[in-house]
């Protein structure tokens, strides 16, 4: 019995020790990463782009249901974005509301015959429609039968005749440099790169007027804090190391910018999934892989894209119930790759990442809690060591976050206030003990979810975001 | 752990301090500074006598006392480059002028010379943006650097700064013509009046595929019909982005010439994305022979491919529908139908 106690001491300290390592890696790589793309972007001058007749042509896809509350303001936002090489397409999902007649009205909308490439899988399309308004001629309505987000996106891509897609969420805030910004890692390498990935931050209590973000502000509520310092962690310690090994495997479907001939020689975006961005990352690399072909995924550090995170802790366990079934569905159906050095990077480091650090990892925080119950009842725990340890794994969260926060100030630097900064430090300090168990809880229930059947994206209602006007 | 976080925590706050020191310093800088420069400019740009020389002299010193320290020089040096691009005319070679007698190209020459490629890539930027051509030697020693982005800076300083060849470096370092590098030596191009001196036809034999690519691009975007001869001949070359700049070529410059070989072009390449580039080109120089070729196309699945070709007819026949349907029973090919349908209607050509 002993032995099996200490056996299974060392496999969870063995996990410790790789979990802590891995982060401490990653954040080195992100850090000489982001001094590179400082160093290389420091006089880099982005409006080149717009007068250029070798910038891409660009197609925002931007699926919409039921948006009809915010849909005008939102395509009018999309429509000043500073790009010349670009047109809109927003997919009118089935909305079961009057988005699309708000649409028809303020855009003076008329019905248009189009040839549509029927590469991709998607519902019927009803119908087609353009502005007879030359000030609105970029944008191109797509009225079809519902499918969900990935089928919407796919229509999208068919309708689409350009060299780049921009798949977004059409009530994201995107900055109005974002597509410049974006461009720029693509036109570095256009043969290889077939996917960038743009940073998404918080936008509750930030000031938004006509889609356009006013001013920065730190969320009131303290469950959206700690998703402002979950995001952070996420995108400037992990992806940024990820996109430098050239090993990443998510774009957040928030916003992320594909070349259009290598999402329709993969099939587009995968509707049985509820993880369709991470599945059609994973989907490219290892076809492309498979067909010998280069394939180089790259991720811009620059706030690009503000959208508002649940403030409301049902809502927030939906979405990442969610999340956790979108990563088992992605990584069991991709399971070929794992271990497998066919996959380069990818197959070797990224997936079994993933896999591990990801996926596992509620199930071993949660296993490891009950062996701890396991031994206090059966009066094998030394205190002094385990409380030491303890200490040491929530330091050494903070030190995590800490380090994010470093990241940021020396990078970025969105939050301003003084003020801001010591409220980001008190949320690093209570996140491992009053955020990380709830993520904890609802990964595992989107495992019991996954293991159940459930395919659902689960009801994500909005407050929307704060006017210049409520702000006063 | 907690030493760590501890002095992660306090190295935050030195920064935020740090920061907040250097905001306050750029802009009282820039405040008092302010006057004597705008009165230097003026004064510069108004009169010659000598009277205004001792005036000159004195703002200048004024000025000079300001400059403290290297961060104030390089706050000072930022905001004459901003105001070198919104500024025109004589200003421009004012602020040349200035930069140089301040002696502010000594810092960005001490820049240019330092070990970090942060200081490297700002040194050679400032020289570059100035013009400063007694500065080209301290900028030419990078163009073998082992940072792509110092070699970059480096061609666009060098092409700034060029007395000879603008494009010299190509011979060496054509491993950088990267889609935005190219944007960038366009962009310089254009700015500083350049493209004239480029020996085009010489780079054109260069046997890097990307300078020939790269050539034919500006060749295009310069509109220069005079070395078509010398670009058309690449189209049957190996390397596929050099036939894509060519068959750009061959729209923009519009040669009927070109119409036999751009077909034949057309029916013996694979790649898709070639064939709908030639099939552009030819809806600009093609004939009725070629509309003949076309009208064999129209059976592919390749929407993007039919709509470029019904496209293609329409532009050199202007009646693509009448010959279309004499080819066709549009009935049964409801693709044909709906590509001419597409095409007819105005708001998907506006």
């Amino acid at each position: 019995m002993i032995k099996i106690i200490y056996g299974l001491q060392f496999l969870f300290l063995v996990y410790a020790v790789a979990i802590f390592s891995s982060y401490l890696i990653l954040a080195l790589i992100s850090y000489f990463e982001m001094r590179r793309y400082m160093t290389k972007n420091s006089f880099a001058d982005y409006k080149m782009i717009l007068s250029s007749p070798l910038a891409p042509s660009i197609s925002l896809v931007a699926p919409a249901y039921n948006e009809g509350l915010t849909i005008i303001e939102n395509v009018k936002s999309l429509m000043s974005i500073e790009y010349n090489n670009y047109d809109i397409i927003i997919v009118n999902d089935g909305s079961k509301d009057d988005s699309l007649e708000k649409m028809q009205q303020a855009f003076d909308l008329k019905k248009v015959d189009f040839l549509i490439d029927r590469t991709l899988p998607c519902n019927d399309i009803r119908a087609i429609y353009k502005s007879k308004n030359r000030a609105y001629r970029k944008l191109i309505v797509v009225d079809k039968v519902n499918g969900g987000k990935a089928d919407a996106l796919n229509a999208g891509i068919n309708i689409s005749n350009k060299e780049l897609v921009a798949c977004i969420d059409v009530d994201c805030i995107i900055q109005p440099d974002a597509l410049l910004k974006m461009v720029k890692p693509y036109l570095e390498d256009r043969e290889n790169t077939v996917a960038i990935g743009g940073v998404v931050r918080i936008a509750n209590s930030c000031i938004v007027e006509e889609g356009r973000l006013i001013k920065v502000n730190l969320p009131e509520s303290l469950l959206a804090r700690f998703q402002v310092l979950e995001y952070m962690r996420s995108f400037l310690l992990g992806r940024m190391a990820w996109s430098r090994l050239n090993g990443l495997m998510l774009i957040s479907g928030a916003f992320g910018l594909f070349k259009r001939e290598v999402v329709l020689t993969v099939g587009g975006y995968d509707k049985s999934t509820v993880g369709e961005d991470m599945e059609l990352v994973v989907r490219i690399r290892r076809k492309l892989i498979e067909m010998g072909r280069k394939a180089k995924v790259i991720y811009v550090p620059d706030p690009l894209c503000w959208t508002e995170a649940p403030s409301d802790r049902k809502i927030l366990g939906r979405q990442r119930n969610r999340w956790m079934r979108g990563t088992i569905e992605t990584l069991s159906r991709h399971r070929k790759i794992c271990m497998n050095p066919k996959y380069g990077l990818l197959g070797v480091l990224s997936y079994p990442y993933w896999f591990m650090f990801e996926l596992l990892a509620p199930w071993i925080e949660l296993s490891g809690l009950l062996f701890f119950v396991y031994l206090t009842i059966a009066g094998f725990v030394n205190w002094g060591y385990t409380l030491t340890l303890l200490l040491f794994v929530y330091l050494f969260s903070i030190f995590i976050s800490v380090l994010t926060l470093l990241f940021e100030e020396v990078s970025f630097y969105r939050y301003t206030r003084q003020r801001d900064f010591y409220k980001m430090l008190a949320t690093a300090c209570l996140e491992p003990v009053l955020f990380h168990p709830s993520v904890m809880y609802w990964a595992i229930r989107g495992t019991f979810d996954k293991w159940r059947g459930r395919k659902s994206w689960g009801e994500m209602s909005r407050t929307g975001f704060l006017k210049k006007a409520e702000a006063k | 752990m907690a030493t760590a976080a501890i002095g992660v925590v306090i190295l935050i706050i030195v920064l935020k301090v740090r920061k907040k020191y250097r905001y306050e310093s750029e802009k009282s800088l820039l405040k008092v500074i302010e006057k004597d420069l705008n009165n230097y400019l003026i004064s510069s740009t108004e009169n010659e006598g000598v009277k205004w020389k001792s005036v000159h002299h004195y703002q200048l010193n004024e000025i000079k006392a300001k400059l403290e320290n290297s961060f104030l020089k390089g706050v000072f040096i930022r905001h004459l480059i901003s105001l070198r691009k919104n500024l025109y005319g004589e200003f421009d070679e004012v602020l040349e002028d200035l930069y140089e007698l301040l002696g502010l190209h000594e810092l960005s020459i001490k820049k240019a010379n330092s070990r970090r490629i942060t200081s490297v890539v700002r040194g050679i930027h400032e020289l570059s943006q100035f013009e400063y051509k007694s500065g080209y030697h301290h900028v030419l020693q990078h163009l073998g650097h082992s940072s792509q982005i110092v070699r970059q800076e480096t061609q666009v300083a060098l092409l700034n700064l060029s007395a000879g060849s603008p494009l010299f470096f190509l011979k060496t370092s054509w491993k950088d013509l990267s889609g935005w590098h190219i944007l960038s030596l366009h962009h310089t191009l254009l700015r500083t009046g350049l493209a004239h001196r480029v020996q085009y036809d010489y780079w054109l034999r260069n046997p890097n595929w990307e300078v020939r690519a790269f050539i034919i691009d500006m060749c295009v975007f310069f509109r220069l019909v005079a070395h078509m001869d010398n670009i058309r001949i690449h189209l049957f070359s190996d390397e596929y982005q050099v036939q894509a700049a060519v068959l750009r070529a061959v729209t923009e410059m519009g040669d009927d010439r070109d119409a036999p070989g751009v077909y034949k072009f057309l029916v013996n390449t694979d790649r898709q994305d070639l064939k709908i580039l030639s099939i552009n080109a030819l809806a600009k120089v093609g004939g009725p022979d070629e509309v003949e070729g076309l009208l064999t196309l129209l059976e592919t699945d390749h929407s993007d491919t039919l709509l470029a070709t019904v496209m293609a007819i329409e532009e050199i026949s202007g009646n693509a529908e009448e010959l279309i349907s004499n080819s066709y029973d549009l009935q049964s090919h409801i693709h044909l139908a709906t590509a001419l349908a597409h095409i007819r209607e105005p708001l998907n050509n506006s």
